[in-house]
């Protein structure tokens, strides 16, 4: 059976369903006789739906309005340039 | 980027929540992605572009933000990234979505700008990674983790948290972060971004997950 060293080698792939055969019977042999590894396959999972949620979550719908002065740098630079609006 | 090593808290509108592709609606000027709208850009009118950079300056911004951290350096990012944009608009192809011809655009400029910089001392990534005994197996088991609903997890103390930790990670595992999990560019794309191989890409996402699951169960899930 593999180790909690080799699992951790398939975890990206195991949690994003793209184990396939050997290796996610492997996989889940261990993790049926291995609570710490099913505890931390849980965690990673969580880590990304965290991570997203970070930049992705909250109420915010609307979206951001560039700084003015930003854009009007922008706009002078392109008016300025050869050929362009 | 960050030269001081000092933790950066990114201005709302790097928190802005629908990414730039996909969205629409009646003020979104990639509901305009249809074919009068792209002509006038490429006749070159004023007007058009003035909108696309006024509509779309935000979203921009939001990308090179949570790639560099710095608002100075995003705000050059998006303007090298706007004009590459209006040089290269004939090369766009029809068909295409323009939001991610345009995320593609910003998040180039922003690694060209992050390549420029000089960078911070990397710390180790090492110690952040799960530890395991000489016969493979685990040395050490933390603890459980509570969950996190989605009440919680709306809170922005929450999820600036999680972004402080994420600008924890040693800068390289960082950016393939940011890039996979945030951005959603696959792995090929990445790596393009990158000019790193595939695998490498992968390992990193891998690992740069890996600490970030470390540093979360210090600072959030210790009891």
């Amino acid at each position: 059976m593999i180790t909690c060293r080799s699992l951790i080698d398939l975890l990206d792939d195991y949690a994003a369903g793209r184990l396939e055969g050997d290796g996610l019977a492997e996989a889940e042999r261990h993790l049926a006789v291995c609570p710490p590894c099913r505890q931390y396959v849980k965690q990673y999972q969580e880590t990304i739906r965290l991570a997203k949620a970070a930049y992705y979550g909250g109420h915010g719908s609307e979206p951001p309005r560039p700084p003015a002065a930003l854009v009007d740098e922008i706009l002078r630079h392109l008016r300025s340039g050869p050929g362009q609006p | 980027m960050r030269d001081d090593g000092a933790t950066v808290f990114l201005p709302a509108c790097a928190r802005y929540t629908p990414r730039m592709p996909g969205s629409a609606s009646m003020t979104d000027p990639f509901s305009l992605d249809d074919s009068a709208f792209l002509r006038a850009l490429e006749a070159g009118d004023p007007d058009a572009a003035e909108r696309l950079v006024r509509e779309a300056g935000g979203r921009m911004l939001a990308v090179a933000l949570r790639l560099l951290g710095n608002e100075q350096d995003a705000h050059e990012a998006v303007q090298d990234a706007f004009l590459s944009i209006f040089r290269s608009l004939h090369s766009f192809q029809r068909g295409s979505k323009l939001t991610t011809w345009m995320h593609r655009i910003v998040v180039n400029a922003a690694l060209m700008k992050r390549r420029s910089k000089a960078r911070r001392p990397e710390r180790s990534i090492e110690d952040l990674l799960p530890a395991f005994r000489e016969d493979g197996h685990r040395s050490d088991v933390g603890p459980g983790w509570k969950p996190i609903g989605p009440d919680e997890l709306e809170r922005e103390e929450t999820r600036g948290l999680v972004r402080r930790l994420i600008d924890e990670l040693p800068d390289d595992y960082r950016t393939v972060l940011i890039l996979r999990d945030i951005e959603e560019l696959d792995t090929a794309a990445t790596a393009e971004a990158l000019q790193i191989s595939q695998p490498a890409v992968k390992t990193r996402l891998h690992r740069a997950r890996q600490a970030l699951r470390t540093l979360l169960e210090r600072e959030m899930f210790n009891p």
